[in-house]
């Protein structure tokens, strides 16, 4: 049994998508964020499935520290991802406190 | 054998994963997000990350899930809040949405060369010791402070910024004090 | 002398410029002066400008030039003016003409709201005038000539309240563009054909120039003369002009505006005889001109429409002149037909001031003992336009009857237009003196008859309320009716062709001739309209005068003929841009659809813009989708 390339990027490509799902069809603002969550995670695992793709038996296919650049994207990512949950959290409960409500078509502030 | 563990938990991961977006309740939703975590958490090992599965367990399945079930034990929505009241054409469009762009995407990865041509690649074959260890922490402290020194500068900052915006946007005011005592604008308000 | 002639037309613009801006502050009393003075400046330096060229040797001649006006490549016309012994008439005409109706005008207007306005065009039109007569160049001239039109549609619709007077003056400009369109065409082929604009520089090329060429540049400049002389086909903005006030059908469409054509064919008269063809055009529209407006100024009741016609008709014969090679007998009948129609007119307007701006003849009659001194003045003026002897018009339109009976120069006699001539010198006899008699003799009708025109605006003025109008207004009338007594003895063609040869045979019994054609139209419609009135009624009621009269004073229906084949199609042209490109295309489809268009759009959009977060989100994806199906079809593909 061997893990091919295309199969890691057919599970992100799927996770990804329930994320996008959920940013769509869900009102609750919590729920939107951890969807957000997992559509960043799909994408982390793809570049992890690419960066681990160009480390072959005869060694990186990239020189020097380029190995491990996935690695540091993924970090990055990682980092704002982090950033993101707190800010968005953060507005969630500024909203709530001000509007008494979760629901995201409750903020329609949003036009000129 | 790390194919198969990599499978099983792909598997796992798209089941809770759907099922985060479709629990009623978030404390749900949270505690399968967690799940989603360690499991993606190992399918980083099978891809000899083991550095980020660390991070991936510490950052998202400690400080960010702690982060959102602090949230919802904040916010204690009730019952009545919880009902989402969604529409069914809207949900049906959403999901027409999400598979649509499955699809895209699989046709994407499908039709592409390059990534077919590394489909006789096993990518949990045996690789050389001298690069095995990217992605172990000694590497990766390696290329983090030298050659991507700056946008890790950067991320600081960003982090930084963002500590101070969400101290900014949850600080209680007095005003907001006042409003909250009144009822009477206890109703979601209408746009201007 | 030759110093000062740029003030003969700058001295009539500065009254303009000061009646004009400050006339209004000025008040009436020196606005009337300001008005006088300038042409009187003007007429005194003419006069002493003519004397310098009279005294001097034949072809003399003053000129000035301001250096270039217009340059552009070779192209290069001068502001230059000059004064030779054809525009030193034109000069001592217009001046001394205007200057008499300036002062009669002063009187004439008393009292008009628009006094300074008034005086302001008049000056307008005098230096505009001059500009024409003293140009040494004729794109200089074409200026003058376009601001005289411009003054004349100003004026004609001086009283800019009455909607036919508006539109008099619109027709007079339109149909003076039309000839204008011809003179400005023929001015660029004398540019093609001689290579400069000036006077003396086309007279001299004129023998050189291709026949061909000669005929079509001499034709659009006729086509120019007739639009401003009021010739056929385009004369029919003349009689409308008397919509203007009196002084003003005097001074532009009788003395001077109307005859620049004839002074454009004087002037250019060595490249029209290059022309033969044109000639033969010019004398019979001339004619026939002269012919069809005598008929025509038989039936009309208006006292100033019968002198109208009358105008156009002497222009005829002014053309007629022209079209046989006699281009100084042209202007000699210019000058002495200035005189006795301006004195004409001015009587008209004096009969209308006192009559309380009463135009109708068949409100009048009688008048000639209430009005004695205009009745004289009147008359001296009615029996120099009927040719009667040793009168002004006598000398002149019996010169041009027999020049066109004995031939002149190279020009064969033409003797069907000469009896065409003839026959209109009878019918204008006839419809002066019906004038006359219904105007100064019988019973007056003023009180008693009935509102008969809807243009009158008196009220049935009893006939002791009728006063002789003031002195100014008599002055001007008195000077004009001794020039037309006299005007007739000045030897104008032979001063203008010192070597001029008008054949001996038969002038005195053209004279005998012309002066019994005179008398007995004169007779004659004194006879019906005094003694027998009655035979007169009895012949307008049977078939034959029912049909004569009705053509006639219908104007032989030219203006319904116009109005049917050149405006209605036009108007029906404008009728369907206005429909289908201004209506439909710019305001529905262009204008409308564009904002309809922006405002759908907006409308539509407008729908991406509800504020909501889960729409935009959805519209993220569906772009996003979008750019991913591009980008697969496109690799794909």
């Amino acid at each position: 049994m061997t893990l091919s390339l295309d199969l890691c990027l057919y599970l992100c490509a799927a996770v990804f998508s329930i994320g996008v799902y959920g940013v769509l069809s869900r009102q609750n603002i919590i729920v939107i964020l951890m969807s957000l969550e997992l559509m960043l995670n799909g994408v982390n695992l793809a570049i992890i499935s690419f960066g681990r793709y160009f480390i072959t038996p005869e060694g990186s296919a990239l020189s020097g520290t380029g190995a491990s650049s996935s690695q540091i994207f993924v970090i990055i990512v990682l980092a704002i991802a982090a950033a993101e949950a707190a800010v968005g959290l953060a507005i969630l409960l500024a909203v709530y406190r001000r509007w008494r409500s979760a629901r995201v078509s409750d903020m329609r502030l949003l036009k000129g | 054998m790390d194919a198969l563990v990599f499978l099983i938990s792909g598997v796992l991961m798209t089941a809770s994963a759907l099922l985060v977006v479709t629990r009623k309740n978030p404390v749900y939703s949270a505690i399968l997000l967690v799940v989603f975590f360690l499991l993606t958490s190992l399918n980083f090992l099978v891809l000899r990350s083991p550095f980020l599965a660390v991070i991936q367990v510490l950052v998202y399945g400690g400080a960010i899930m702690v982060l959102f079930v602090f949230v919802l034990m904040l916010l204690n929505l009730t019952e009545e809040e919880l009902d989402e009241k969604v529409e069914p054409g809207r949900k049906l469009l959403a999901g027409a949405g999400s598979v649509l762009l499955f699809v895209l995407l699989a046709w994407a990865i499908n039709s592409s060369d390059r990534i077919q041509a590394a489909g006789e690649t096993d990518l949990t074959g045996p690789v050389k010791e001298s690069v095995a260890r990217a992605g172990e922490t000694r590497e990766i402290g390696k290329a983090l402070f030298s050659e991507h020194i700056l946008p890790f500068e950067f991320t600081s900052i960003l982090i930084f910024i963002a500590i101070i915006g969400a101290i900014y946007l949850t600080k209680t005011r007095r005003a907001d004090h006042r409003r909250t005592a009144e009822p009477a604008v206890k109703q979601p308000e209408e746009s201007a | 002398m030759d110093k000062w002639i740029f003030l003969i037309p700058l001295l009539p613009f500065l009254g303009f410029l000061v009646n004009g801006l400050l006339g209004r502050r000025l008040g009436d009393r020196a606005v009337a002066i300001i008005g006088c003075a300038s042409v009187a400046g003007a007429f005194a330096i003419s006069v002493a400008s003519f004397m310098q060229v009279y005294d001097a040797k034949p072809d003399t001649f003053l000129q000035q030039d301001f250096g270039a006006w217009i340059q552009a490549g070779d192209l290069s016309v001068s502001f230059g003016l000059i004064i030779d012994s054809l525009s030193g008439v034109m000069c001592l005409v217009v001046t001394g003409v205007g200057l008499l109706i300036h002062v009669y005008s002063t009187g004439y207007m008393k009292g008009d709201a628009g006094y300074y306005r008034f005086f302001a065009y008049l000056n307008l039109f005098m230096a505009s005038m001059l500009v024409l007569v003293t140009a040494d160049n004729i794109v200089l001239m074409f200026l003058g000539w376009e601001g005289v039109g411009l003054c004349s549609y100003l004026l004609i619709g001086f009283w800019y309240k009455g909607l036919a007077n508006c539109s008099a003056g619109i027709k007079a400009f339109v149909v003076n563009r039309i000839g204008d369109l011809g003179f400005l065409l023929g001015i660029f082929a004398i540019w093609a054909a001689c290579g400069s604009f000036e006077f003396s520089a086309i007279v001299a090329e004129a023998p050189n120039i291709d026949s061909s060429a000669a005929f079509w540049i001499c034709l659009l400049l006729f086509v120019g003369a007739c639009g401003k002389s009021a010739q056929i086909p385009l004369y029919v903005w003349l009689p409308d002009a008397m919509a203007g006030p009196t002084p003003v059908s005097a001074l532009i469409h009788a003395a001077t505006m109307v005859t620049s054509g004839v002074y454009l064919l004087a002037r250019l008269g060595p490249l029209f005889d290059a022309a033969p063809g044109v000639l033969t055009i010019v004398a019979t529209i001339g004619a026939l001109t002269a012919l069809l407006a005598a008929l025509i100024a038989f039936s009309q009741n208006d006292i100033k429409k019968v002198l109208a016609y009358s105008t156009v008709s002497q222009l005829g014969y002014m053309f007629l002149a022209a079209g046989m090679g006699a281009y100084s007998v042209a202007i000699f009948h210019v000058v002495t037909h200035a005189f006795f129609k301006a004195l004409l007119f001015l009587g008209a307007g004096a009969v209308i001031h006192s009559l309380h701006h009463e135009q109708d003849m068949r409100r009048m009659g009688g008048l000639r003992r209430r009005l004695p001194w205009t009745f004289a003045l009147y008359l001296i003026g009615g029996l120099a336009l009927s040719g009667f002897p040793l009168t002004a018009g006598f000398f002149s339109k019996d010169e041009i009857l027999h020049i066109a009976h004995s031939g002149f120069g190279n020009i064969e006699p033409r003797s069907v237009l000469w009896s065409i001539g003839l026959l209109t010198a009878l019918l204008t006899a006839f419809y002066t003196f019906r004038q006359i008699a219904l105007v100064f003799f019988g019973s007056y009708r003023g009180a008693s008859e009935p509102q008969a025109s809807e243009e009158s605006a008196a009220h049935g003025l009893e006939l002791d309320k009728v006063k002789e109008s003031p002195l100014s207004m008599r002055i001007p009338l008195i000077v004009l009716a001794a020039l037309s007594l006299t005007g007739g003895f000045l030897a104008i063609p032979h001063f203008l062709q010192p070597g001029i040869e008008i054949p001996e045979d038969g002038k005195i019994s053209g004279l005998i001739i012309g002066g019994i054609v005179s008398i007995a139209g004169i007779a004659a419609a004194l006879t019906i309209y005094l003694r027998f009135p009655q035979a007169l009624k009895g012949f307008l009621s049977s078939a034959p005068g029912k049909l004569a009269h009705r053509l006639s004073s219908r104007k032989f229906y030219v203006d319904e003929i116009y109005q049917k084949l050149i405006i209605r199609p036009i108007a029906i042209i404008a009728e369907i841009c206005f429909y289908v490109v201004d209506r439909l295309i710019i305001d529905i489809i262009l204008v409308h659809g564009s904002s309809f268009g922006a405002s759908a759009l907006g409308h539509l959009l407008r729908r991406l813009q509800d504020g909501r977060t889960p729409t935009y989100a959805a519209w993220f994806l569906a772009g996003a989708i979008l750019v991913l199906a591009v980008t697969l079809w496109a690799a794909g593909g």
